[in-house]
C-alpha cells in the first residue's frame, strides 16, 4: 500500500474531492478552480500566492468546495450588485508543497489551513488591485519559522470549527469587503481579534459588515450607514460596541503626553512594555498607527490613520530593532528589559498575513498617527500611542493602568514597611534590600480567580479564600466568600520580583524551579476606578508573604492588604 | 394515545457544486444534493429552490423550445421569476420523477418526498429606490415558489426577509435612524408579501387563476418566514416576527390572506444565537406555538456566531435543544399548520455522512424528547391528529403470477424470483411517481395509499391513483411477454402460461396510519377492508366471467373514488350496482365498462 495514503494526519482528509458521497475522490491539479474563467484563476492564484508570501514555502491546493462564509453572507446579502453572485464562498484547503523523497508527505507536507474566495464576477480586473480581491477569508496556522522559541503568538483552536472544519491552531485573517468607497480597517482588525478570543472568552464574533451596522446603531441617528463606513471609529467607541454586542470587553491605552509620559522614548518604552505583557497575557490588539509610516509607499503620502491587528511578538530584541531602553555600557541588561521583543506579528490586509514589523518601525509608526474622526476632542491632537486590546467581557480596568497604579503602591509600602522585602532577601541567602525599585521587576497576568487560588494560594485553605473573599467583598453585600470569588471572574495580578532571585544560583543554592514574587497585587477587572481629589484610585489587594506561605508549613494563611479601597 | 413525533428531513442545500455538473463532462446536469440523499436512504427532503448550479437543471426540465433572458441564467431570483404555469408543471413532474427513479430505500413504506421548500430571495423587501426590479422579481419568485410547492404536494414554503441594512454602496441610503430603515423595510415586506396574491401583469393570469383555485380549496401552501440572527436581518427575532406579523395581518387589501397562510419558520440555530437570552427567544417561540403560527422548523448547531451549520450536537448539548424539540413535538400533537417536520439544515457541508449523522442525531434525539414528555405526562390534549389520514387507497392484485414465474420445476428461484422483484418494484415506482405511497407488499399485489394532502388541487390525488393504476398494466405486459418470449425459446414443446392479469380496486377513504411504534406507517381502519373486499370481489366476481384471452387489467372503484374523478374520467366507468362486503355492509361499486357483463337478469 502506498504511503501516500497511510498517514495519522487527519487534515489529509482535505486533500481530496470533495465528492458529496465521498466514493470517487478526485485530486484536482493545483491551479484547477473550476469555477473560474480562466483569466480569473490566474488572478486567484496570484492572491494565493500573496497570501502565503511569509511562509517562505511552496503551496499545494487541497479539496476546493462551496462553503458558508459569514463575511460574505454579510457581505453579499446588504449589497445589490452581488445579488448574482453565489450566496456561497469557495473554500480551498492549502498544505505545504511536499518534501521530496520524503516517505511520509509524498502527497503534501502539513496543513497550512483554508481560504475562502470570493464567488466568480466573470471577469478578472484588468488592473491588479492591491487588495485582496478574492480572498475574503482565511484561517491559517503559522508559518514555519514561527514555530522557533521566541515567537509568541496568540491563537486559537475554536475558529476553524465555526465552519465544520477539523479543530487546528490558527488565527482568522480577514481582507476588507469590496464594494465600497472606503472600509475601515478598525473594522476588520477588530472582527479578526474577536475569532482570537472567542474560545477564551466566549466573544461572539461579527463580520465587519455587522461592526458596521453596529456602529450605526450605535450613532443613534447622528449618521447614515455610509458615513459609519467611511469615517471610521475611535477605539473608545468601538470598544463599545463590542462590548454591548459581541459578549467581550477589552481596554484601550493612552500612552500620550498628557498623560504624564514625558518625551518620545519614556512613551515607545512604556508602550512597548505594555504591548508586550498585553501578548503575553493572550490579548490580541489594535494598535492605531500611520499607514504610510507602516507600509511606505513610491511616493510620499499624507499620514493616513490606520488599525494595525497585532497578536503575536518575537521575543528578545537585536540593537537596532528597537529605539529606546537598552543599558549603559557595562551595565547589566535587566531581564524584563531584555525579553521585550524586536518584531511584533500581525495580519496586514495589503501585505497579508503573519506580517513581522520591526518594534522600532511599528512604534514609530503609532507615534505619526493621526486622530481619527471618531477620537474624542481631548486626545485628538496630542501625540502618543493608542491601541485597544481584547479581554474577557466587564473589564473596566486595563493592563497600563494596573502597571502604574502597582508602582505608585508598592514604593510607599516598601518605605514605610520593608521588613518583608528585607526577609524575601534573606530567603535568597541575601542581606538588606535592593535599594533601587526602578530595577524591580513588575509581571503582569491576566488571571481567572481559580487560577489566582491555585498559583498564590499554595495551601487553598478555605481560611485563605475566605480572607481573599473578604478583600473583595463590596460594602455591604452579603454574599457567601464562595460567590464573591465567583463573581470576581478575571483578574489583574503584577507579580513583584526583587533582583535576588535571579542571583540565586551564582550563591551555590538550589533555586525553586518557579520562583516567588514578594507580593502579588490584584485587581477585579470589573472594579471600576474612584476619582478623588488625590488621583484616580481603584481597589487593589496586596498578598503578602507568599514565599513564606509556599515555604514554610507554619505559614497557614494568606495575609492581605487591601491597599486601596472603593468608597 | 402515545404523543407522535415529527419527521426529520433535510434540506438540500447540504451539496452546493461548485460548478454546474454538465460542465464537468458529457452527462445532464444533476440535482446531486437530492440524488445522493435518496441513494442514500433519505426520506424526507426540503427542496432547495434553487442555487446558482442548479439553474441549467431546472431549464433542461422546461420545454425546449423556451429561451430565457441572459440573466436568467444567472441569476436564480431572475430564473425562478421568469418561469410558467406550465414550466413550474414540467419540472414538479421531472422532480417527482426524481424521487421516484433515485430512491435507494425500501419501496414499501412512505414514499420519499418533499416536505418544504426552502428559498432564498432576501431582496423581497428593498425598498424602491435600492432595486424596485430585484422586488418585483423575488415577489414573482415567491409566487412560483408556492405554486411548485403545491405541484409537489407539499405545504410549507420558507422564506427569508432580508437584510435590515441599506446596500451597501451606500449612496442611495440617507436613512440615519437604523430604527427608521428597519420599520420602513418591514413595510416593504409587508407589502411585497400581499402583492404575490395580486396580479400583477397580464401574462400571470393563468397564475393567478391557479392561485385562486388553491386558495378557494383552502390548499395554498403557507408562506413561512425565517428568522435570520444579528442587527443585519430584518426578522432577527421571535418577537420581532410577531410585531411584523401583527402588522402585516392588519394592513394592506390582501392581510387576510397573509393572516391565513403567513406562518412562522424556527431556525432553532439562529434562535438561540438570536438574542443575548436564548430563555426570551424560547419564550417568543411558545407564544407564536401558542397562537398556531410555527409552519416549520429548521435544526442545526452553531459556535456562538452566525457561522456555518454543523450537527447538532457538535456545540450545544441535548439539553439545550431539547425545550426547542419538545415545542416541535407539542406542535405536531396540536396544531394544524405545522408541517409535522423537523428539517436539518447543514448548508454546503457537502458531505452526505455528515448529514446523515444529523438526521439520526435529529431522530433519536426527538424520540428522547417524546419519551420526556410523556413522562412527565405533561398535558398535551391533541387536537390535531396526522395519524388519521385522508386519500385513495389502491389495492393490486398480480394474477397468473405463480404460473409464469414458478411453474416449471427446473426453474430458478433466484432467477425468477427476482424478475417477480423488479415487476413489483417498477410497479412501486409508479406509484411513487404519482405521490402515492406503498403501504404493502402482499406477495403478489400492494396496497397504495395516496394522501390528500400531498395534492393541490385536491382532484389531482384522483386523477394520478387511477393513472397508477393504469400505468401498472404496461409494465406487467412488457414482462407478461418478456417472459412467455423467454420460455417458448428455451422449451418450447411445453405449454406458455396464460398472460398476467391485474386487478385494481379504488377508494377513497379514511385510515389509521399509527406513527410510532411497531406497525409504524401501516394503514388501518374500515376503508382499508372496503378496498381489499372490493379487490376479492373482483377476482371472485368479475374475472371468472371474463374469458381468459380479455382479461388485462380490472379496475373497480367504489362511489367515494368515482364521484370525485373528472367528468372526462368518470365516464370511463360505469355503475355496477351495490355490492354487499363482508363485515362491512353495501357499497356502490363502479367498474371498467369494457369489463361490464350484460345485465343481469
Amino acid at each position: 500500500m502506498s504511503s501516500a495514503y497511510d498517514h495519522v494526519d487527519p487534515y489529509r482528509a482535505y486533500l481530496y474531492g470533495p465528492t458529496p458521497d465521498d466514493s470517487a475522490c478526485d485530486w484536482l491539479p493545483n491551479t484547477v478552480l473550476p469555477h473560474y474563467s480562466s483569466e480569473e484563476a490566474g488572478a486567484v492564484m496570484a492572491e494565493l500566492e500573496r497570501l502565503f508570501a511569509a511562509y517562505q514555502a511552496g503551496f499545494i491546493l487541497g479539496a476546493r468546495h462551496s462553503s458558508p462564509s459569514p463575511t460574505w453572507r454579510d457581505e453579499s446579502v446588504s449589497d445589490v450588485s452581488k445579488h448574482e453572485l453565489s450566496r456561497f464562498a469557495t473554500r480551498v484547503h492549502v498544505f505545504e508543497e511536499p518534501i521530496v523523497g520524503s516517505e511520509h508527505t509524498q502527497s503534501a507536507g502539513r496543513y497550512l489551513g483554508f481560504v475562502c474566495l470570493r464567488p466568480p464576477k466573470e471577469t478578472a480586473s484588468k488592473v491588479p488591485s492591491p487588495c485582496f480581491e478574492y480572498v475574503i477569508e482565511a484561517e491559517l496556522v503559522r508559518p514555519r519559522h514561527m514555530f522557533r522559541p521566541r515567537y509568541h503568538l496568540v491563537h486559537t483552536t475554536t475558529s476553524a470549527p465555526r465552519l465544520g472544519v477539523l479543530p487546528f491552531v490558527s488565527t482568522a485573517f480577514m481582507t476588507p469587503r469590496t464594494g465600497v468607497a472606503a472600509s475601515t480597517c478598525v473594522h476588520l482588525a477588530i472582527s479578526q481579534a474577536l475569532h482570537l478570543v472567542m474560545g477564551r472568552f466566549g466573544a461572539k464574533p461579527i463580520s465587519q459588515r455587522e461592526f458596521e451596522v453596529c456602529l450605526w446603531h450605535e450613532a443613534n441617528g447622528t449618521k447614515t450607514i455610509e458615513e459609519v463606513a467611511k469615517e471610521g471609529v475611535g477605539l473608545r467607541t468601538a470598544l463599545k460596541v463590542i462590548e454591548d454586542n459581541c459578549r467581550v470587553g477589552g481596554f484601550t491605552a493612552d500612552f500620550s503626553e498628557h498623560l504624564g509620559f514625558t518625551g518620545e522614548v519614556e512613551i515607545c518604552r512604556e508602550a512597548h512594555r505594555c504591548l508586550t505583557d498585553t501578548l503575553a497575557n493572550g490579548l490580541p490588539v489594535i494598535l492605531m498607527v500611520d499607514h504610510n509610516h507602516l507600509i511606505p509607499g513610491p511616493a510620499k503620502r499624507p499620514p493616513e490613520p490606520h488599525a494595525a491587528f497585532i497578536f503575536g511578538m518575537r521575543l528578545l530584541h537585536s540593537g537596532h530593532e528597537i529605539s529606546h531602553g537598552g543599558c549603559e555600557p557595562g551595565e547589566l541588561m535587566r531581564e524584563d528589559e531584555a525579553e521585550l521583543p524586536g518584531t511584533f506579528i500581525g495580519h496586514d490586509s495589503i501585505r497579508g498575513p503573519y506580517v513581522e514589523w520591526s518594534a522600532k518601525h511599528i512604534l514609530a509608526s503609532a507615534m505619526v498617527c493621526p486622530p481619527l474622526p471618531g477620537d474624542p476632542e481631548d486626545v485628538k491632537q496630542i501625540k502618543g500611542i493608542r491601541f485597544l486590546a481584547l479581554g474577557p467581557h466587564g473589564m473596566k480596568i486595563g493592563l497600563p493602568e494596573v502597571r502604574q497604579l502597582a508602582v505608585k503602591l508598592v514604593l510607599p509600602h516598601w518605605r514605610a514597611d520593608p521588613t518583608i522585602y528585607e526577609e524575601y532577601h534573606r530567603n535568597f541567602g541575601h542581606r538588606g534590600t535592593d535599594a533601587n525599585p526602578t530595577r524591580w521587576r513588575f509581571v503582569t497576568r491576566l488571571l481567572a480567580m481559580h487560577e489566582v487560588l491555585k498559583k498564590y494560594l499554595h495551601d487553598n485553605a478555605p481560611s485563605s479564600r475566605a480572607a481573599l473573599a473578604e478583600a473583595f467583598r463590596d460594602v455591604g453585600a452579603s454574599m457567601s466568600s464562595d460567590m464573591i470569588l465567583k463573581q470576581v471572574g478575571y483578574c489583574w495580578a503584577v507579580e513583584l520580583y526583587l533582583p535576588a532571585y535571579r542571583q540565586l544560583s551564582q550563591f551555590g543554592q538550589d533555586p525553586p524551579s518557579r520562583p516567588q514574587p514578594l507580593l502579588v497585587l490584584l485587581w477585579s477587572i470589573r472594579d471600576s476606578f474612584v476619582v478623588r481629589p488625590a488621583g484616580r484610585l481603584c481597589r487593589a489587594i496586596m498578598l503578602l508573604d507568599l514565599v513564606n506561605l509556599a515555604t514554610r508549613p507554619d505559614y497557614k494563611s494568606l495575609t492581605y492588604r487591601v491597599v486601596s479601597s472603593l468608597p | 394515545m402515545p404523543l407522535i413525533s415529527p419527521e426529520v428531513s433535510l434540506i438540500s442545500s447540504w451539496h452546493v457544486p461548485l460548478v454546474e455538473p454538465a460542465t464537468h463532462g458529457p452527462t445532464p446536469p444533476s440535482l446531486a444534493a437530492l440524488q445522493i440523499g435518496l441513494q442514500n436512504r433519505i426520506l424526507f427532503h426540503d427542496l432547495y429552490f434553487l442555487g446558482h448550479t442548479d439553474i441549467q437543471w431546472y431549464k433542461g426540465q422546461c420545454d425546449p423550445s423556451r429561451s430565457f433572458p441572459d440573466q436568467a441564467l444567472k441569476s436564480p431570483v431572475a430564473f425562478a421569476a421568469d418561469l410558467t404555469l406550465d414550466d413550474l408543471k414540467r419540472i414538479a413532474a421531472a422532480l417527482n420523477r426524481l424521487l421516484a427513479e433515485n430512491f435507494g430505500g425500501t419501496l414499501v413504506g412512505p414514499r420519499p418526498r418533499f416536505v418544504a421548500l426552502a428559498t432564498y430571495w432576501p431582496c423581497i423587501s428593498l425598498p424602491e429606490a435600492e432595486g424596485g426590479e430585484l422586488r418585483k422579481q423575488s415577489i414573482q419568485a415567491v409566487r412560483n415558489s408556492l405554486l411548485l410547492a403545491s405541484f409537489l404536494g407539499c405545504r410549507h414554503v420558507e422564506v427569508v426577509a432580508g437584510s435590515a441594512v441599506p446596500e451597501a454602496d451606500c449612496r442611495r441610503a440617507t436613512e440615519k435612524k437604523a430604527g427608521a430603515y428597519r420599520s420602513s423595510r418591514l413595510a416593504t415586506l409587508a407589502e411585497s408579501l400581499q402583492e404575490v396574491f395580486i396580479n400583477v401583469n397580464a401574462e400571470d393570469r393563468e397564475k393567478e387563476q391557479s392561485l385562486n383555485t388553491l386558495l378557494d380549496q383552502g390548499t395554498l401552501p403557507y408562506l413561512c418566514l425565517e428568522i435570520e440572527p444579528g442587527k443585519n436581518y430584518l426578522i432577527n427575532s421571535a418577537r420581532q416576527f410577531l410585531e411584523f406579523y401583527d402588522g402585516a395581518i392588519t394592513g394592506g387589501r390582501y392581510g387576510h390572506i397573509l393572516d391565513r397562510y403567513l406562518l412562522f419558520n424556527a431556525d432553532i440555530a439562529h434562535l438561540i444565537l438570536a438574542g443575548s437570552d436564548p430563555e426570551m427567544e424560547l419564550e417568543g417561540l411558545r407564544t407564536i406555538c401558542e397562537r398556531d403560527l410555527l409552519g416549520h422548523m429548521h435544526l442545526s448547531d452553531h459556535t456562538r456566531s452566525h457561522a456555518a451549520d454543523l450537527t447538532p450536537g457538535v456545540y450545544h448539548f441535548f439539553s439545550q435543544f431539547c425545550p426547542w424539540l419538545e415545542i416541535a413535538i407539542e406542535s405536531v400533537n396540536t396544531s394544524r399548520v405545522f408541517s409535522g417536520a423537523v428539517a436539518v439544515e447543514l448548508e454546503a457541508c457537502n458531505d452526505v455522512n455528515e448529514a446523515i449523522r444529523a438526521i439520526a442525531r435529529t431522530s433519536r434525539w426527538i424520540d428522547a424528547c417524546r419519551k420526556r414528555l410523556e413522562e412527565k405526562k405533561k398535558a398535551i390534549s391533541p387536537t390535531a391528529d396526522p395519524q388519521v389520514l385522508n386519500g385513495v387507497l389502491l389495492a393490486i392484485d398480480i394474477g397468473n403470477s405463480t404460473a409464469t414465474f414458478f411453474s416449471r420445476e427446473n426453474d430458478s428461484v433466484v432467477a425468477r424470483g427476482s424478475e417477480l422483484e423488479q415487476m413489483v418494484g417498477k410497479i412501486c415506482q409508479e406509484i411513487l411517481l404519482r405521490r402515492g405511497s406503498v403501504l404493502s407488499f402482499t406477495g403478489d399485489g400492494v396496497i397504495a395509499f395516496f394522501q390528500e394532502t400531498h395534492y393541490a388541487p385536491k382532484s389531482e390525488m384522483f386523477k394520478f391513483a387511477l393513472n397508477a393504476a393504469q400505468e401498472i398494466r404496461a409494465i406487467v405486459d412488457q414482462v407478461t411477454a418478456a417472459r412467455r418470449t423467454q420460455l417458448e425459446a428455451v422449451s418450447p414443446d411445453q405449454p406458455v402460461p396464460r398472460r398476467i392479469t391485474l386487478r385494481a380496486a379504488l377508494h377513497q377513504g379514511r385510515v389509521y396510519m399509527p406513527a410510532t411504534r411497531h406497525l409504524r406507517h401501516q394503514a388501518i381502519g374500515r376503508d382499508v377492508v372496503i378496498s381489499t373486499r372490493l379487490l376479492d370481489w373482483i377476482s371472485k366476481t368479475i374475472e371468472p366471467a371474463v374469458p381468459e384471452d380479455d382479461r388485462g387489467i380490472i379496475i373497480a372503484m367504489t362511489k367515494s373514488f368515482h364521484r370525485n374523478l373528472p367528468p372526462d374520467l368518470a365516464t370511463i366507468f360505469v355503475r355496477w350496482g351495490e355490492v354487499e362486503f363482508r363485515g362491512i355492509g353495501k357499497q356502490e361499486v363502479w367498474l371498467d365498462k369494457a369489463y361490464v357483463l350484460p345485465p343481469r337478469a
